[in-house]
């Protein structure tokens, strides 16, 4: 994203008020429009929807959680890689690649998240519900349809087409209620389930024309773009780990914890899951700040480094060298500042939040206010973690990022299986705070080992080594 | 049946993918010591080249090392740190010859174990190339200075981490990375190593560098350095060094060769085969020059002597006899020079040819060469009763009794062209003199000797 961040600090630099309240709109419609808007979507369609058809709406809900979850869960690591093909095709200007790319990831993702869909809709007891089938064809066409979506946002963020997608999803959150509004009544909750797979189908469609309008595919080869989940299998393991380090505390509370969802195995656990969804939300000032700040003052170090590498002297190039890693610290620090302002805000004033928010919207929902300010403090760290692992991957050091993403999610595993076991509802959230901090230090140690040794890495590529070698 | 004595001939860049000079001189080597088994370990640039030679029978292996492909490791090395100081230490010590020890490095090094990456990969290692960097090229970018050091240690490598095959008794035909090879085979399987040098290889490099422009700044020290020290450990491990000539055994003992272990083998020829040949007169002047169309032997000062020589001589005729397709595009040029001097009439490329013909009724036998060690040619020449008139290269000054009338220095054909003409004007003279060299040729110079020589020493080293 370091291209559209140099954009948006062109406008700050113009100077005033009205510059800073422009980045920053438009920075958070790029890092978390489709975030936010699916929030509010989905926000709003279940009190729409349970206006509509009571409490049978919690099933729904149920999918939707589930299917988000599971999205990332299971195929959050192929995003990775796909990041990393469509990139390099897109800076060797391959178009056509970048389509074929596109269409082989959709294809494997189709039968892979319809295999999965089709296995645990078909499983469900869903005799309570009127017109089932019509429930589990829509579940699936949702779980394929967010799976895509999550490839598709990929692919057209790296064409910097971040107002589209907004504008789709917009427009697909519109559809959405419109098609439920008129399915509701007729098919109950498959009729909701049905609006909303339409919804976020009507999304999937036009992402995809709007992709294949400029990088149309000329033919469909698997094996040109296979090599890449060897070469980088690494970076495969770092996505894979670093969505379960995320999950997993969660998922291990639903089914140690959490209570069923009517007539599913699905299940919940609202004291840690509304708190953690709220967390979640705070690091948007954090995310926005690296996209715009951090990110691009060090990739524009970065590539003075690399523009500098063969024409200078040893003494110049570590000199710069050394100011790329002042640059990691300095950024570093003054994001963590920066997130920090707010992070801390919210945990002094959590309860007046809650408080005000009197149970009235979905902040009402959080019943401790220990485990919110603990899920604020884990997600910070979380922000700061994924800052890390993300100037690993500009390294190229994948194997060490794979190294830290598994610690996140160990400690995240085993603390929450300690919490089950002996701790009490107040240790909630502990264990993904452990993780963060432990992932950030080992993730940090890394980091800068890396960026002093970067001209020895570089060479060592060059003379043939593979990059799970450095 | 008692086992055949094996020696493993250690060649680099020459036989059996080069014609002549010192691939023949091995040829002779296997076919004259047909008693002995030969194992063939070649050292070359690219793979898949074509074979010259046919190769005798008591050759019992040919093993052929690519110096410049990076080879995959199939073993570790033991301990990296404690192989890396002892790497480091071994820089340190090229100055003092007496205490270089590759015994503990091949100790750590298995062998199929290549240090291609790990040389700068591990800390020791990338501070070796940073640090001396710092002290030999800090005004120069880095990325050039690296790479350039990066070429000369993996070749050192590959030789280093390479198989090597058996044998009772490891000879290489030159220092270089033969010579290192040598060494390492001496440390590995605790068995004889000798050495013979023709010329001398650091010197023969060094003048090659010095010629080429894209070897630059510091780059050219650091290539000369590198092949003087595989010189130094050459001569530190051989137990035997031989050379040709004086010269040239002084020059080994300045490196550092112990002067106990030097020796010298000067080459012969086949006297037998050279004595038959019947001298006769042809009507002209003929002037030949035996020998590969190649740069080395700087063919176009022949031709610029044959325009002197053919503008005071008319009848003079010169010939260019040896193969023409080692260097194309050279030959293409000197091609063109005859044309651009109008000596098409005077000069002919007669290409590889039974010698013997041409030695029969040559007037001068001449030697342009910009280097050489003991040149053959002057010694079948002197065979057949053909005067020389030669640059002054190697040894030919001690086979010409240092008589400045045939002598010249390189480049320089004006002075060839002046003891052509001297040989011409002189017959009584020069007669003499041909056959005082004659009967020096055929009692010191004969091969069959000189390859009984090396069959005593292989079986004196393999009974040590």
């Amino acid at each position: 994203m370091a291209g559209i961040g140099f954009v948006l600090r062109r406008v700050i630099r113009q100077g005033g008020f009205f510059s800073l309240v422009k980045v920053a709109l438009a920075g958070t419609i790029i890092v978390a429009g489709p975030w936010l808007l699916s929030i509010v979507g989905i926000f709003f369609i279940t009190k729409y929807s349970f206006y509509l058809i009571g409490q049978s709406v919690v099933v729904f809900m149920g999918v939707v959680i589930y299917s988000y979850a599971f999205s990332l869960f299971l195929f959050g690591g192929i995003h990775y890689i796909f990041t990393r093909l469509v990139a390099d095709y897109m800076y060797v200007k391959k178009k056509e690649k970048a389509g074929e790319a596109l269409l082989l990831f959709s294809t494997g993702i189709v039968i892979l998240a319809s295999a999965v869909s089709l296995s645990v809709l078909f499983m469900l007891d869903l005799s309570k519900i009127t017109y089932p089938l019509l429930f589990r064809v829509s579940g699936v066409v949702f779980f394929v349809s967010i799976n895509l979506i999550w490839l598709l946002m990929i692919f057209i963020s790296l064409l910097k087409k971040y107002f589209m997608i907004f504008i789709i999803y917009l427009s697909g959150m519109a559809l959405a209620f419109g098609s439920i509004t008129f399915l509701a009544g007729h098919f109950s909750v498959s009729g909701v389930l049905l609006g909303f797979a339409a919804g976020h189908l009507f999304i999937v469609i036009s992402l995809y024309l709007l992709a294949f309008k400029e990088y149309r595919p000329r033919s469909f080869s698997i094996r040109e773009h296979l090599p890449y989940f060897g070469k980088f299998k690494f970076l495969l393991l770092t996505g894979i780990l670093y969505y379960w380090g995320m999950w997993i505390d969660k998922m291990v509370f639903w089914f140690a914890k959490g209570s069923p969802i009517a007539n599913t195995f699905f299940r919940v656990y609202d004291v840690y899951d509304i708190p953690v969804y709220i967390a979640n939300l705070t690091i948007i000032p954090g995310l926005i700040y690296f996209m715009i700040i951090t990110e691009t003052s060090f990739y524009k170090r970065l590539t003075e480094f690399l523009n500098k590498f063969n024409k200078s002297i040893y003494h110049k190039l570590q000199a710069i060298k050394y100011r790329l890693i002042a640059n990691v610290k300095n950024g570093l620090r003054e994001q963590c500042f920066f997130q920090g302002i707010f992070t801390v805000i919210l945990i002094l004033f959590a309860p007046l939040l809650v408080a005000a928010d009197s149970g009235k919207i979905f902040i009402g929902g959080i019943k401790n206010i220990l485990v919110f300010r603990i899920a604020l403090g884990a997600t910070f760290f979380q922000m700061l973690f994924l800052t890390i692992v993300i100037f690993l991957f500009y390294l190229q050091r994948f194997k060490l990022a794979f190294f830290s993403t598994l610690s996140f999610f160990l400690v995240n595993f085993a603390g929450s299986l300690i919490i089950v076991l002996w701790g009490n509802e107040n240790t909630l959230g502990l264990s993904y705070l452990a993780a963060g901090i432990i992932g950030s230090t080992l993730g940090l140690r890394f980091l800068f080992t890396s960026a002093h040794k970067l001209d020895n890495a570089i060479f060592l590529i060059a003379s043939g080594a593979s990059l799970d070698n450095l | 049946m008692a086992k055949r004595l094996s020696v493993c001939l250690i060649l680099e860049g020459s036989y059996p993918y080069i014609v002549g000079g010192v691939a023949a001189w091995v040829q002779q080597l296997i076919l004259n010591l047909p008693e002995l088994d030969f194992v063939i370990y070649t050292i070359s640039p690219k793979e898949h080249q074509k074979i010259r030679y046919t190769l005798p029978e008591n050759v019992i292996l040919h093993r052929d090392i690519v110096i410049n492909k990076k080879h995959k490791s199939l073993r570790k090395p033991r301990s990296k740190s404690k192989l890396f100081a002892e790497l480091k230490e071994l820089h340190t010590l090229f100055q003092a010859p007496s205490q270089i020890n590759l015994q503990k490095i091949i100790q750590y090094l298995p062998e199929e174990s290549y240090l291609y990456l790990d040389s700068i990969k591990h800390p020791v290692g990338w501070n070796m190339v940073t640090h001396s960097n710092m002290q030999h090229n800090p005004a120069y970018p880095f990325a050039d200075y690296f790479w350039a050091w990066k070429s000369a240690h993996d070749m050192i490598f590959t030789m280093l981490g390479a198989s090597i095959p058996d044998a009772d008794v490891y000879h290489a035909v030159s220092t270089g990375y033969a010579g290192l090879a040598g060494a390492v085979a001496k440390v590995r399987k605790s068995r004889p190593f000798m050495l013979t040098e023709h010329g001398l290889y650091h010197k023969e490099r060094e003048m090659e560098i010095k010629r080429a422009a894209f070897v630059q700044g510091y780059q050219r020290d650091m290539w000369i350095n590198i092949f003087n020290n595989l010189s130094r450990i050459s001569y530190y491990y051989a137990d035997l060094i031989i050379t040709l000539f004086e010269y040239n055994r002084k020059k080994e003992v300045e490196l550092g060769a112990p002067e106990e272990k030097t020796m010298i083998i000067p080459n012969g020829i086949d006297i037998e085969f050279f004595s038959q040949v019947k001298r006769t007169s042809r009507k002209g002047f003929h002037v030949g020059l035996v020998g590969r169309i190649v740069p080395i032997k700087d063919i176009k000062t022949f031709i610029y002597v044959a325009k002197i020589v053919a503008t005071a001589i008319p009848e003079s005729k010169f010939y260019a006899i040896g193969p023409v397709d080692e260097d194309p595009a050279y030959f293409e040029d000197c091609k063109l020079l005859v044309e651009s001097l109008q000596l098409t009439a005077h000069i002919e490329f007669v290409g590889k040819q039974d010698v013997r013909e041409y030695y029969s009724f040559l007037d001068v036998v001449m030697l342009t060469s910009i280097r050489e060690a003991q040149p053959l040619v002057i010694l079948e020449a002197f065979c057949c009763g053909v005067p020389v008139a030669s640059t002054k290269v190697g040894n030919v000054l001690e086979l010409l009794d240092y008589d400045e009338r045939f002598l010249a220095a390189p480049k320089d054909a004006e002075k060839l062209a002046q003891a052509v003409k001297f040989i011409y004007n002189n017959p009584k003279k020069v007669h003499e003199f041909v056959e005082l060299n004659k009967q020096k040729v055929r009692k010191f110079f004969d091969r069959k000797k000189v390859y009984r020589r090396y069959g005593e020493i292989y079986n004196n080293l393999k009974g040590k």
